[in-house]
């Protein structure tokens, strides 16, 4: 069985906090993806699921035993580093069977299993070859190998496409997911690119300053980012936050929030929230894709710049205090004129997302 | 401007350098080949110096008289000393074909064909081209004669070898001497003994500083920089400051005249521990994580992965060691008095101390000698180069 | 596609408490640094016996004066041998000569072995050969420099003496002409490292750097004087102090040609040390001369450290 979890686990590198008590449940055969910026702790716990790092307080559990003290090779676990690490002083076939050889896996067993690792990602011609003789993808892939003939329990992987190229990222990124599926196996994956989290997971966990910040679906979190942290670090381009001014109504209900240059309405039960919370300030999300520009709305804003991307485009607006908000509008719709006064609508109520200015937590009206 | 100045009447005078090279031009064959006839080297030399300034100072002469505008003479100078100097060469050239011709037909034959070719070569074809070869070719006899003239020695018998004036090229080589060296002379025990301790050093300092080196790479431990400063400062220590002891530790453990007691004090050098720590730290953490997970511990690690990458700087390693341990002198001298173990460095000692009738053996002793590192010098050049330098380029 | 064929054992294997792991993260560190201990030991060991013992002994090997003749007790006598020793006339005039011998062959080294660098630093068909030839003489040791300039050196058969270089008595008895001797042959022997630093030292100089003066328009010369040699400072200092180490600890070259004399005008220290220890039995008056060769070599190393330092500062 494939799980790992996580109960409380922290890591400190002298003074520096990398992973702060972190409780996490990876089920099995689970896509699971760790994402956050650079120096988020992410690295540091998938090390510490491989056995490389010990965490300096917590347990950390694979299929059901506890890892906590099991040394790396015990684990049943195959990584895929950043770098590849692949050894260069030996062939692709080498390099594929070096896990295998230190298992005294048969000779036999041995070699059916490197061609079938080499079968599946396609490096059949490349097995006499030296790592320098290959190109990005398929040192890549020769990682992959390396971590598949070993039919570990879960593979780690670290940033495994950041050293591709644009192109070759896409389309690895869809053979990840295919291989995924074809082994059946709990895929523990680190990126700091949200696209990658996004297109590949079948959950996101997002770290912060070494602290887990959310858990779910990709479009859960999308949709329901539970901070703000969340909120601005998920979303291509990311999500505009402005402070607004509660209006509260005669009869204490909110209804609308004040930003610079008009109002955005909320909706009756996360007015009720705010009410209850007793805020006079909330952080109001808009979602490029749920504003619109045009020469009516209830916002006053100027166009500064528009981004033709060939099927949308980015509208770069200012509020009235100039604060920047971007837009983003299908390629069919005219676009405005830029350097001029334009008037911004958000499209749907339901899509603007309101968060506590002291918390920095969502404000949700369903509870 | 030029123009101003060559209208301005100004004293003309007489360029300095052009009367120097004509009076070199003179100089030179009148001191020198009076002097030759006594001393043939001083003599020489004040030839050669003769020629080689006149023609040095007649060319930058004619430069700067070019260069005066009109306030310099001596034209007529520079150019007469020039001509005399060429001349000179032309002459001496002639001489020394010659002299060789009469003394070695086949030689003279051979020497005037090159001159001849040269010369065309530098008349007809590229000249600067065939000057920087002229004079690279020069240089690398100048450097290569001693050795050169060792190996025709030895194939020279003793009669041969005093004879003036001597013999540059063996024409009935006598192949004997090198057999006699071989067994009468003792240089095949010799050789043995030096290749037994030469490869016991280099083996041992090796094994040494790659488990040293990798210690200090790889593995945490207390007091492990202070370990390292301790490895370091032995650098400073001379060996030629630590015999005294030596010996009297070598003699109390009975190891005086046997092999262990010419290897063991070199086992371990803090330059190689050094050179092999750099060089596993070049090897990516990744690979030590990666071999972790794929189950190989430390010491599987070092030898499947850290050695063969490490390989450059082990090479390095085994010529520098190989090179410094064949060429050891003052212990071997030290710590052995018996044939049985002398190295080959010593047993030179032995041969320079032979009578003149012998003198061919000595020489072929030496060639013996050096033969086996003039072998590692060609076929380990890159490595042998970083190993010298290895301590310039890391500093 | 099942993940169990890696016989691991899944089950009683579950941990009781975290208390109980603290002892094995310790003993895993236990035997990183146990390993870490047995493989720096063996060269420890050697370092010790060999280098650190034999070293500190020389100090207290100075403190006592060895018996006239053999068998006899060794006298403790104090500091009186130091003062003894670094105060006679032979003392003063080893350093002298080892000094004079540093002079004599070090500077000249460099600046041959950078002439032929400077002449083999350029693209020509072949050059290869002439760079394995220009380094080939370190390939040769000191006993076979030695013997080789030793018989060129010979008044009956060698050949500098029928060139006319002859004088009386002959070059190696001569007082005049030992030292000189002894320091051409091993100038000619070190010229084939003094030549691969200082090749190793121009190629890494870009060649931008050249072409860039060569665009200004500098001639030959000036190219060489501003710009090459800057930047071989480096390389320069360095060789200049290690080469100067190397020359305070020559012996062979002493030993096969002049042992010492005549009247010690080549005594260089590390020979003294020989002579004292070896022919006059009298380890205490060689510690105490050991001792001022460390010092010396220390000083020369410091300043290497210096030096050193220069590098990498105007490195890059």
């Amino acid at each position: 069985m494939g799980r790992v979890g996580f109960k409380g686990v922290t890591k400190r590198f002298g003074d520096v906090t990398a992973v702060d008590d972190l409780t996490l449940e990876i089920t099995d055969q689970e896509f699971l993806v760790l994402l956050g910026p650079s120096g988020c702790g992410k690295s540091t716990a998938l090390r510490m699921i491989a056995g490389l790092d010990e965490p300096t307080e917590g347990v950390i559990e694979i299929g059901d035993r506890e890892v906590t003290d099991v040394e790396a090779k015990d684990r049943d676990v195959a990584m895929v580093f950043q770098s590849y690490a692949l050894y260069p002083h030996m062939s692709v076939r080498r390099n594929i069977e070096f896990p295998l050889r230190s298992r005294r896996v048969a000779h036999d067993e041995r070699d059916r299993r490197v061609a079938e690792a080499a079968g599946i990602l396609g490096l059949g011609d490349l097995l006499n070859r030296k790592p320098a003789q290959l190109s990005g993808g398929q040192r890549q892939r020769v990682a992959l190998a390396r971590a598949i003939v070993r039919r570990p329990e879960a593979f780690l992987m670290d940033e495994p496409l950041s050293n591709l190229d644009a192109k070759l990222r896409v389309q690895t990124r869809a053979e990840l997911v295919e291989l995924h599926r074809r082994l059946a196996t709990t895929i523990v994956y680190v990126t700091h690119d949200q696209v990658e989290a996004m297109t590949m997971g079948d959950r996101i966990a997002i770290l912060n300053e070494g602290a887990l910040q959310q858990v779910g679906a990709p479009q859960a979190v999308y949709e329901k980012p539970a901070n703000l942290f969340v909120a601005r670090f998920i979303g291509n381009p990311p999500m505009n936050t402005v402070t607004g001014k509660v209006l509260a109504g005669a009869a204490g209900q909110v209804r609308v929030i004040a930003i610079p240059g008009g109002e955005i309405p909320v909706t009756e039960a996360v007015g009720a929230a705010i009410a209850r919370l007793g805020l006079d300030e909330v952080i109001v999300g808009v979602r490029s894709e749920h504003l619109r520009v045009g020469a009516g709305g209830p916002i006053e804003a100027t166009v500064s710049v528009i981004e033709s991307l060939g099927h949308e485009r980015h509208v770069f607006c200012r509020l009235a205090d100039g604060q920047p908000v971007i837009v983003r509008q299908p390629a069919d719709e005219p676009p405005p004129p830029e350097q001029a006064p334009a008037r911004l609508t958000v499209e749907k109520v339901e899509m603007v997302h309101l968060f506590d200015p002291n918390t920095e937590l969502r404000i949700d009206g369903a509870q | 401007m030029a123009a101003d100045v060559a209208t301005v009447p100004q004293a003309t005078h007489v360029n300095p350098l052009s009367v120097a090279a004509l009076v070199a031009a003179v100089a030179g064959p009148v001191v020198g080949v009076p002097l030759w006839f006594a001393r043939p080297m001083y003599g020489g030399v004040v030839v050669l110096l003769g020629f080689a300034l006149a023609l040095g100072f007649g060319f930058s002469a004619r430069g700067q008289i070019e260069m005066s505008s009109g306030r310099e003479t001596g034209r007529q100078l520079a150019d007469a000393a020039i001509v005399i100097g060429l001349v000179e060469v032309g002459a001496l050239v002639l001489t020394a074909l010659v002299l060789i011709t009469v003394n070695a037909v086949l030689a003279g034959v051979i020497v005037t064909g090159l001159t001849v070719a040269v010369l065309l070569a530098l008349i007809l074809g590229n000249a600067r081209l065939v000057a920087r070869y002229l004079l690279l070719t020069l240089l690398a006899a100048v450097v290569l004669f001693p050795i050169y003239i060792t190996l025709v020695n030895s194939l020279l018998t003793p009669e041969q070898i005093s004879r003036r004036p001597p013999s540059m090229f063996p024409f009935d080589p006598q192949w004997d001497t090198y057999s006699e060296a071989w067994s009468a002379g003792h240089m095949a025990t010799y050789l043995r003994n030096s290749f037994i301790v030469t490869i016991l050093i280099t083996v041992g300092q090796i094994v040494t500083a790659v488990l040293a080196g990798y210690a200090f790479a790889f593995l945490q431990f207390p007091l492990k920089r202070t370990l390292f400063v301790v490895f370091l400062s032995t650098l400073m220590v001379p060996f030629e400051v630590t015999i005294i002891t030596n010996l009297q530790t070598v003699d109390s453990l009975g190891w005086l005249n046997s092999y262990q007691g010419l290897a063991v004090p070199f086992l371990a050098t803090g330059f190689g521990a050094f050179l092999l720590r750099q060089a596993f730290l070049q090897v990516p953490r990744d690979l030590q994580d990666a071999a972790a997970m794929d189950g190989y511990g430390h010491l599987r690690f070092m030898v499947r992965v850290a050695v063969p990458l490490a390989r450059p700087a082990i090479a390095a390693l085994a010529v520098f060691g190989f090179l410094s341990a064949w060429n050891q002198y003052l212990w071997p001298l030290l710590v052995t008095d018996d044939d049985q173990y002398r190295t080959v460095q010593i047993g030179l000692k032995q041969l320079r101390g032979t009578q003149l009738d012998e003198i061919n053996v000595t020489f072929a002793g030496v060639i013996i000698a050096a033969v086996p590192l003039l072998i590692l010098l060609v076929f380990f050049q890159k490595q042998l180069v970083r190993g010298l330098t290895a301590g310039a380029v890391k500093g | 596609m099942s993940t169990t064929d890696v016989a691991v054992p899944t089950t009683g294997v579950r941990t009781a408490a975290p208390a109980t792991t603290r002892p094995r993260r310790f003993g895993r560190r236990v035997r990183e640094a146990t390993l870490g201990y047995a493989m720096v030991l063996p060269s420890l060991l050697i370092f010790g016996a060999f280098i650190i013992y034999p070293f500190l002994k020389n100090f207290y090997l100075g403190l006592y004066r060895n018996p006239p003749f053999p068998n006899l007790p060794k006298k403790y006598i104090g500091f009186e041998q130091y003062q003894d020793v670094l105060t006679s006339t032979d003392f003063y005039n080893s350093v002298k000569v080892t000094f004079v011998f540093a002079l004599l062959t070090v500077p000249a080294g460099i600046a041959l072995g950078l002439a032929l660098a400077v002449l083999a630093h350029q693209r020509l068909k072949g050059i290869g050969i002439y760079r394995t030839i220009f380094s080939s003489t370190v390939a040769t040791s000191v006993a076979v420099a030695s013997v080789i300039f030793g018989t060129l050196m010979n008044p009956l058969v060698g050949l500098l003496p029928w060139l006319g270089l002859d004088p009386r008595p002959p070059i190696l008895e001569n007082p005049s002409w030992a030292l000189t001797a002894v320091a051409v042959t091993t100038i000619w022997q070190n010229l084939g490292l003094s030549f691969i630093l200082m090749s190793s030292g121009l190629q890494s100089i870009p060649d931008e750097m050249l072409e860039a003066a060569e665009v200004d328009g500098a001639g030959a010369w000036s190219r060489f004087r501003s710009v090459t040699l800057p930047l071989l400072s480096p390389t320069l200092f360095f060789a200049a102090v290690v080469g100067t180490i190397f020359a305070f600890q020559s012996f062979g070259q002493i030993d096969l040609l002049t042992r010492g004399g005549p009247i010690d005008r080549t005594n260089v220290l590390t020979y003294f040390v020989y002579t004292e220890l070896r022919e006059r039995n009298n380890p205490g008056t060689a510690a105490v001369l050991a001792i001022a060769l460390f010092a010396i070599t220390l000083v020369l190393t410091l300043i290497q450290m210096r030096v050193l330092e220069k590098r990498v500062f105007y490195g890059r």
